[in-house]
């Protein structure tokens, strides 16, 4: 299995008018992360709503309910690092929106906010066993006859850059490392669909596309120059 | 000129000129940084070239199993770190004859010293995953556990750098020359985490005079316990009621409980809190003002707790690039750790990598089938290969070994280059830049290509791709066509190797014994086949690679061990027979006629 791009960013069938406050904070922290299933911090649980919930409930085998025509299911908090990792495991990529503000120390809805982005290649998990492969998020990047790779592994802090000049190296490159993402603009996913269907029986991958245009700006302030 | 200011600048990196690899490379970073990842420990970018090591392709390492079986045989590290590195090392194996001797020395140090070793890899045995912990921490700052666990693993390693003092000579020095002052960053933690003997799981976070407040407020909480607990005995004497308990609830906070047939010795001044069906739970003035104390207690404490932790993480990742080099070099040392008791247990011996073309392992094993056999059961071979012999046909019985040889060989090519020990009795070579191989038949079903299809293409690969320093496998190669058609492609892959101006190292495993009458004409071209001995009970496979040719390929002997029904074996030596008769009246070279070939199938 390999989710191809993400799941559509249906949020579901309402009018933004129709939400009650708490769905409207939701939805306004969905909107920063169209692509990633949503955990939002209710009281003692995380909960998904809409298609989230459903995508929760099939893939982690819990209860899908409704509240006020809603489709919601939940974890409860303490379980949040499970049901992660089962849902990175499967590919996903998980945003969870934290409570920051004490909910005794304020009348009205709590404030909530994006904490943080998990997906297969940054998730950490945080049992200790013997991880003796690299998680790679891979991107790549093709120049006329030059496909540029850049291998980052946030977990080891490492960082490195390759340049193949055929897709057999290419092939050969990303079965080695096999990462557990992919990064490459759209073209390139409409015009290499059997080169990505190749790739997929060697080993599992999650697919993002890239924002067109990337400047160079970014590799610049990374490390300091200017 | 963004772009071109960008390169500019960029050249200190080493990225001048790569575009490509520039836009991949910052694509990825600004969508890191899109969804929230911290990106801020990706201090460096490692440029890696292809043209450093021996570059085998993804074909090659599943024939040979590189990356599955011999990874996992050959990893003997004892840290994930370790192993990390273990695995890139596998992957890239160097051409540069000084590195890899660089590689062997430390491996011959480590080995003078047998008893350090065990030491040492017991200390690593400690030792957690640095590197990962250290992106818990930066990521999820609540926990002391990553702490304690980066507690122990640098006081597993304190010792370290005295134990490395016993070995001998620079090389074995050198891998913890710079190797971090772990002191400091380890009585930080040490000076103020309570560490637990078994485990990381204790309620209490911080040793007792660290901070003052906190030791205030859990003094005032035991304190609180042992009030409970008085306040109990008080209740129970002057009321009389022996079963009275006083306890808390996270929904309804303290109370005092009495069953109901009791509940009317409790005096008025009590106030009912919750009736249970067989309880009745109350609350007393007294019990009210300890519950908002102690709980005000509890919070402060909590919070305060919470911030000197982040405070501690804060200072531990303030050291972050320290620990990063520690985990690195760790993983250096594991590395040779397991290569030295690797070649200890299997009784390897130290290669001669030199810049050299010829190729000469005497007595050589496959580490993997080798581990898998009783005890010295194996039958180890030699082989020589150097300018004017160059291609080496193996001809024999299917069973043989010849499959076994040659993977043996590129296994053997492969660890000398990464700078391990190998499994032979002595060996010698000139590195190589790419192994190819060609080995096997499997379908390509995904694609609908058949197995010859499949076949074709990876030669077709080899052949387009060679280089001087090539080593080449090519097993049964033109065995999923029909058989003239298949002797035809394998004589003329053969030539086209063999005559290759860039004379590329090759065995070449045929069971058509064909081919080897034809070859001694072409220069560089030598034969090797399989002894076989014929006793009066059948024949009997010795498993010796020999200089010459065979003339039999004992398939039918093979099918017969394979428990092929007698009727079909009994049949198809009289067809062989035939064929046989009819091949001396018709030398094979003049080709075949149509008649035959129906005979044939």
């Amino acid at each position: 299995m390999s989710l191809d791009l993400e799941h559509e960013p249906v949020f579901g069938p309402y009018a933004i008018s129709d939400l009650s406050p708490m769905m409207l904070q939701w939805h306004q922290i969905k909107l920063n992360c169209p692509n990633a299933l949503l955990l939002f911090r209710l009281g003692d649980f995380y909960e998904a709503f809409f298609d989230d919930a459903q995508l929760l409930a099939t893939n982690c085998s819990v209860t899908l309910t409704k509240r006020q025509e809603v489709p919601m299911a939940g974890v409860p908090q303490h379980m949040l690092e499970t049901y992660l990792e089962r849902l990175i495991q499967k590919g996903f990529m998980v945003a969870i929106a934290e409570q920051t503000e004490d909910p005794k120390a304020t009348k009205g809805i709590v404030k909530r906010s994006l904490a943080r982005i998990e997906s297969p290649a940054t998730y950490v998990g945080p049992n200790e066993q013997k991880v003796t492969r690299k998680q790679f998020f891979a991107s790549i990047y093709q120049l006329k006859q030059i496909y540029g790779v850049a291998l980052v592994d946030l977990s080891t802090h490492s960082s490195s850059v390759f340049e193949v000049e055929s897709k057999v190296e290419l092939m050969d490159l990303l079965v080695q490392k096999q990462p557990k993402e992919l990064l490459f603009e759209e073209k390139f996913h409409e015009k290499e669909t059997l080169f990505l269907d190749d790739l997929k029986r060697h080993f599992l991958f999650r697919i993002s596309l890239a924002k067109k245009k990337v400047s160079i700006s970014t590799t610049i302030t990374q490390f300091g120059f200017c | 000129m963004l772009a071109h200011f960008g390169v500019q600048q960029l050249d200190g990196l080493g990225l001048n000129g790569k575009i490509a690899a520039i836009n991949a490379l910052g694509a990825l970073y600004s969508y890191l940084k899109d969804h929230q990842q911290n990106i801020s420990s990706l201090t460096s970018v490692k440029i890696e070239t292809m043209v450093d090591y021996l570059l085998i392709d993804h074909r090659t390492d599943r024939h040979l199993n590189i990356s599955s079986s011999l990874l996992e045989f050959f990893d003997q590290t004892t840290t994930a770190m370790g192993g990390r590195l273990f695995k890139e090392v596998l992957e890239k194996p160097l051409i540069d004859t000084k590195k890899i001797e660089e590689r062997q020395l430390i491996t011959l140090a480590f080995l003078k010293k047998p008893s350090i070793v065990q030491e040492i890899v017991h200390l690593l045995k400690g030792v957690h995953d640095i590197e990962r912990l250290l992106y818990r921490l930066l990521n999820t700052q609540n926990s002391p556990k990553e702490l304690l666990w980066i507690h122990s693993s640098l006081r597993a390693l304190l010792p370290l750098k005295s134990k490395m003092a016993s070995f001998e000579g620079t090389a074995a020095h050198s891998l913890i020359e710079e190797f971090p002052d772990i002191q400091k960053v380890f009585e930080l933690i040490d000076n103020q985490l309570c560490i637990p003997c078994d485990g990381p799981t204790t309620p209490m976070i911080f040793k007792k005079g660290v901070f003052p407040q906190i030791d205030t407020l859990r003094g005032f909480m035991e304190k609180g316990d042992r009030w409970l607990i008085d306040y109990q005995e008080k209740l129970r004497k002057e009321l009389d009621i022996k079963t009275l308990k006083v306890s808390f609830t996270r929904a309804f906070g303290y109370y005092i409980e009495v069953s109901r047939a009791q509940s009317h010795k409790i005096p008025p001044s009590f106030i009912r809190r919750q009736t249970l069906v067989q309880q009745e739970r109350f609350i007393t003035k007294e019990l009210q003002d300890f519950e908002e104390k102690s709980l005000s207690a509890e919070e402060t404490l909590k919070r305060l707790e919470e911030n000197a932790l982040k405070n501690l993480i804060q200072q531990v990742l303030s050291q972050a690039f320290l620990l990063k080099k520690v985990a690195d070099d760790v993983a250096k040392l594991d590395l040779f750790l397991s290569f030295t008791r690797t070649a200890q247990k299997e009784g390897y011996v130290c290669p001669v990598v030199k810049e050299d073309s010829d190729l000469i392992i005497e007595d050589g094993r496959h580490p993997l089938i080798e581990s898998l056999l009783p005890y010295q059961s194996f039958i180890p071979n030699s082989l020589t290969l150097d300018e004017n012999k160059r291609l080496a046909l193996i001809t024999g019985p299917n069973m043989g070994g010849k499959s076994t040889f040659i993977r043996q060989t590129a296994l053997i090519i492969l660890l000398a280059q990464i700078g391990s020990f190998v499994p032979a009795r002595s060996a010698s070579l000139g590195p190589f830049d790419r192994i190819f191989s060609r080995i096997g038949a499997h379908d390509d079903l995904y694609r609908g290509q058949s197995t010859f299809m499949v076949e074709m293409a990876e030669t077709a690969q080899i052949l387009n791709n060679l280089t001087p320093r090539s080593f080449i496998l090519l097993d049964e190669i033109g065995r999923g066509t029909g058989t003239y058609d298949g002797i035809s492609i394998a004589w003329s892959v053969l030539e086209y190797l063999a005559r290759s101006p860039l004379g590329p190292k090759t065995l070449f495993a045929t069971h058509y014994s064909e081919l080897t009458e034809c070859m001694d004409t072409i220069e560089g071209v030598f034969n090797l086949k399989v002894l076989v001995k014929e006793t009066l009970q059948g024949i009997h496979f010795t498993y010796k690679m020999v200089e010459g040719a065979s003339d039999k390929s004992y398939g039918i002997h093979v099918a017969k061990l394979a428990g092929l029904p007698s009727q079909v074996i009994s049949r198809s030596q009289e067809i062989l027979k035939n064929l046989e008769k009819q091949r001396s009246q018709k030398p094979l070279q003049k080709g075949l006629s149509s008649k035959d070939q129906i005979v044939i199938f």
